[in-house]
């Protein structure tokens, strides 16, 4: 069965922002074209592609990752009045890792980790929460997840709770945290009632 | 000497052997090695041309005391750099004396002394570590945080006595101070630092949160300096108008190479948001700008504000 344009679409523009957060701009800026491709007027995606320095067509030359920062700030904080954190999250991730020396960038990056990181605790039922895998092995393959979030779940064992989970990791508290939020979300896990 | 010769030649303590009129007929070659002025020229030569300065007198003293009395006498001097104890007994046939024989002990000076507990003690701090290790592993985690936590700050405890008796060591040896004394051990300080402000904020039902992976690199600069300021930075916060809900004390490590630094942050998360970043105090500013710090603020109108702090990973 073919998959719905809108549905096609987001999550084209979830991957997008995943291979940017992951530092992988080129395999973004190919989802977020993809995106325009199957609905032109699509301002999100072109709003990414523009403060990207990418056109909606391609065989432009790549800008420079100060000049970026600003502008993806922006977009980052767009994002944030619209109340999509994890996507400006995402967003900033990526800048920073291009232009470190960006400190408003690093500051409001630091805001929505924070602010993040305290929602996926009340979540967790203030990290005293025991996590449990909702899903049987061969459903989760399908998810075909990162490493990290690969990680996190193998030592899920509806014994150990989030904040446990968190020291065990040996992450960083808020990456270990936000995956098992992740993980939440895409309903691979749960907190035992 | 011949028989005396085969054993004493095998003693590390310097040995001399003197006739009965002062002069040295045996030498062993722990003596001829720590005494410059001797060695096989030292036989037939008097025990006084043996010796430099104070160092003579107090042979000669000793090896008179001990053949008047025709007992052992003790005496200490000082050869060089090296201080040593000394035993001179006199050696009798038919009730004559017919010589006297000296023993030097060397003696550890006040640094060598403090340099051997020293030791002792890295050797039973890196025991204690390594239990402490062994305990966080087999029983501190997964069962128990407050377990893991309390283990967690033995270890942490031991990496702090580690590092100064390391430093300890450097001094006695008349070493420069190692790259230990002027980095500062990041993980540690902020845990203090958001220790103190999750009490001092109990009062104002400001709750703390610390988003500070477990390790974290050492940077350079004065520790003190650098607890203070993240204190009173916290301090200010907690007492800012309005207050915020909660507040984050983050810190994570930024950029590679050249540009990889510490950055600290300070969220303060509030409902509604804050229209203007803190302003720290100019004593706060210039405190930072003396720890190579770089600042920034950013204020949020839906999710609060935060100062994010930027210091140089040093070489």
């Amino acid at each position: 069965m073919a998959e719905p344009n809108e549905q096609k679409i987001a999550r084209l523009m979830a991957e997008g922002l995943d291979h940017y957060g992951l530092d992988e701009i080129e395999p973004a800026v190919a989802c977020w074209r993809a995106v325009l491709e199957l609905d032109p007027r699509h301002e999100v995606a072109r709003d990414y592609l523009e403060v990207a320095g990418y056109g909606t067509r391609g065989g432009e030359a790549k800008p420079t990752p100060g000049g970026l920062a600003t502008q993806f700030l922006r977009a980052a904080n767009e994002l944030i009045e619209r109340g999509a954190d994890a996507e400006a999250l995402e967003m900033l991730d990526g800048s920073t890792r291009e232009a470190p020396g960006h400190l408003e960038s690093q500051a409001t990056l630091e805001l929505l980790r924070a602010s993040l990181y305290q929602r996926h605790r009340v979540r967790t039922r203030d990290g005293a929460g025991v996590l449990r895998v909702k899903l049987g092995p061969q459903e989760v393959l399908r998810f075909n997840l990162p490493p990290n979030a690969g990680f996190v779940l193998s030592m899920i064992d509806g014994h150990t709770s989030a904040d446990e989970l968190v020291a065990l990791a040996s992450m960083d508290p808020f990456e270990a945290l936000y995956t098992i939020g992740k993980l939440m979300d895409a309903g691979i896990v749960e907190v035992r009632a | 000497m011949n028989g005396a010769d085969s054993l004493l030649s095998y003693l590390d303590a310097p040995i001399v052997v003197g006739d009965p009129d002062g002069r040295a007929v045996y030498v062993n070659p722990a003596f001829e090695g720590r005494f410059p002025r001797a060695g096989k020229s030292a036989l037939g030569l008097p025990l006084a041309e043996l010796f430099d300065g104070g160092a003579r007198e107090a042979v000669l003293r000793g090896v008179v005391t001990a053949c008047e009395s025709r007992e052992t006498a003790r005496f200490r001097l000082r050869a060089g750099d090296v201080g040593y104890s000394a035993v001179a007994s006199p050696i009798a046939s038919a009730g004559q004396a017919v010589g006297v024989v000296i023993l030097f002990k060397e003696e550890l000076g006040d640094a060598e002394r403090l340099l051997q507990i020293q030791r002792e003690m890295q050797s039973a701090l890196d025991e204690l570590g390594g239990t402490l290790d062994t305990l966080l592993e087999q029983t501190g985690g997964r069962r128990s945080p407050l377990h893991r936590a309390l283990v967690e700050d033995g270890v942490r405890g031991i990496a702090r006595l580690r590092k100064w008796s390391e430093e300890m060591q450097a001094a006695l040896a008349g070493r420069p101070a190692t790259s230990h004394a002027d980095r500062i051990a990041t993980v540690e300080v902020l845990a203090r630092a958001a220790e103190r402000a999750t009490r001092l904020a109990e009062s104002d039902a400001i709750a703390v949160n610390m988003l500070v992976p477990s390790t974290l690199p050492e940077i350079v600069g004065d520790e003190a300096r650098f607890s203070t300021v993240l204190q009173r930075m916290l301090e200010a916060r907690i007492g800012a108008q309005p207050a915020p809900e909660r507040i984050t004390l983050g810190a994570r490590v930024g950029g590679v190479g050249a540009e990889r630094a510490l950055l600290i942050s300070f969220s303060e998360l509030r409902t509604g948001g804050y229209d203007t970043p803190f302003a720290d105090a100019p004593v706060i500013e210039e405190a930072l700008g003396q720890l190579g710090a770089t600042k920034h603020g950013v204020a949020n109108r839906r999710l609060g504000r935060c100062t994010v702090l930027r210091l140089p990973i040093g070489a």
